[in-house]
């Protein structure tokens, strides 16, 4: 094979090159920019506009690390050294469990710390800023979600680190329930709700399901029941009834009164009565307003013999 | 009407007739016949070789352009398989050749075809090393340059 007449794969004028590498794909871009220094200096002047498409760091079971470009539908090897360490460039921050205590151990690392230093999501803060149910790390800028749904922000990019900025209130249901009703005919049907708290604005979910009749396999998921048809269903007596107009029962409808009836039986918390009726074909929600004069301790449909 | 015909000498001196409007194609040549009208024209960089294979990409893709004014899209997509098998026929040396060719006389297509060609290759390289390898490159960079320029390439948070 006879060698190409000019200086070789190397020496390819700069706009050729900068026009070739600029339809590199991400990986295949890094990896021409390392080959030798006239294509890193070209890489250098090169406009990537692709650059910031979304990529997906796999961990395999064979263990390594994978980066997966959706946009090529491809993996690639951690090649790249640097890559490990994209996360851990400036700050660390490490979470995990004492074996000591049941308590959950929180702790970050500059980059020219030789320690850890510890951030408490414990006794030690505020009751509404414990625990941790999920944490992001934005520059220097530490966000925790805690258990009762409050977002705390710490800015480690002070001297000492940690400065308290806000706490933010997010929503959260006040209510959630299962509950079994047994149908006239057929299988027993599921029964899920979830109530947030008033001031969201936020109707209460009402999901039903069933057993599909056809399969007999016993540890198969149940399907969603998008009708009840002519038949109400009153969840305080866990049955159904077929409905009647002149009777004022509701056809496809839910009637329901609470969700904590069973586990408020100590009464240390205030019961969370919602009486209304859901109507599954309409998806809405008829509430009876003037029962809020009562407060009551609770509430039960029944139907009069 | 007839077809004006230009004349194009290779490197080696051997001359290539071929109808205006096929080299036209290149912006240069338009240009040069433009300014010299009737006179053969020395590309004194390209081999005969190459030019050949440039006159071939040439005349394909202007009996495509000429057809039916705006090609339907089978016919793009015919010609888009026959680029794909007229660059997958050239090895890596003429590859390099045939796109420097493009670059100089300003075939814009024809630069488009043999860099994607480039692109392919890399992306079928497994790493930087398999690359210099396929490209018969050497490296000039020093362990320590390498890993700074690894380091540099850390995703930005």
């Amino acid at each position: 094979m006879e060698a190409p007449s000019s200086g070789g794969w190397s020496e390819l004028p700069v706009d050729i090159l900068r026009y070739l590498l600029e339809r590199l794909s991400f990986f295949d871009f890094h990896r021409a920019a390392i080959v030798c220094s006239n294509w890193y200096l070209c890489s250098k002047q090169t406009l990537r506009l692709k650059f910031r498409s979304p990529l997906l760091m796999l961990c395999p079971e064979e263990g390594g690390c994978r980066l997966y470009n959706p946009e090529e539908d491809r993996a690639y090897k951690m090649i790249f050294q640097g890559f490990n360490s994209w996360e851990t460039q400036t700050l660390e921050v490490f979470c995990g469990w004492t074996t000591r205590v049941e308590t959950m151990y929180l702790g970050f690392c500059k980059k020219s710390d030789a320690h850890y230093r510890e951030i408490t999501v414990g006794m030690d803060v505020r009751r509404e800023l414990r625990g941790l149910d999920d944490m992001v790390l934005k520059g220097y800028n530490l966000y925790f979600f805690s258990t009762r749904r409050y977002i705390r922000h710490l800015d480690l990019s002070g001297q000492d680190g940690v400065t308290d900025e806000r706490a933010m209130y997010a929503y959260k249901p006040i209510s959630v329930g299962e509950h079994i009703v047994v149908p006239t005919s057929g299988e027993p049907l599921f029964l899920y709700t979830r109530a947030y708290e008033p001031t969201s604005g936020r109707p209460r979910i009402f999901r039903l399901y069933k057993r599909d009749a056809k399969d007999l396999e016993p540890n198969t998921f149940l399907v969603e029941v998008d009708s009840l048809g002519d038949v109400a269903l009153f969840v305080d007596l866990g049955i159904t009834v077929p409905a009647d107009r002149t009777l004022g029962i509701e056809p496809n409808s839910i009637y329901f009164t609470r969700d904590d009836r069973l586990f408020n039986h100590t009464k240390r918390s205030t019961p969370c009565i919602d009486v209304c009726v859901y109507n599954l074909a309409t998806k809405t929600i008829k509430p009876f307003p003037s029962l809020s004069n009562f407060k009551p301790n609770d509430a039960m449909w029944f139907l009069p013999s | 009407m007839s077809k004006k015909m230009i004349v194009l000498k290779s490197s080696e001196g051997v001359s290539f007739v071929v109808e205006e409007a096929v080299a036209r194609q290149s912006k240069i040549i338009s240009f040069l016949v433009e300014e010299f009208p009737d006179r053969e024209l020395p590309l004194t960089n390209m081999t005969s070789e190459i030019l050949r294979k440039t006159i071939e990409y040439c005349k394909k893709h202007v009996v495509e352009d000429d057809g039916g004014g705006d090609s339907s899209s089978s016919s793009s997509g015919d010609l888009k398989e026959w680029d794909v098998k007229f660059v997958a026929e050239i090895d890596q040396p003429r590859l390099m050749d045939l796109l420097m060719a493009a670059n100089y006389l300003d075939i814009p297509s024809l630069l488009d075809v043999t860099c994607q060609k480039v692109a392919d290759t890399i992306a079928a390289c497994n790493d930087e090393k398999e690359i210099r390898a396929t490209f018969n490159i050497e490296n000039d960079f020093t362990e320590e340059e390498v890993e700074a320029i690894r380091m540099e390439n850390q995703y930005p948070i």
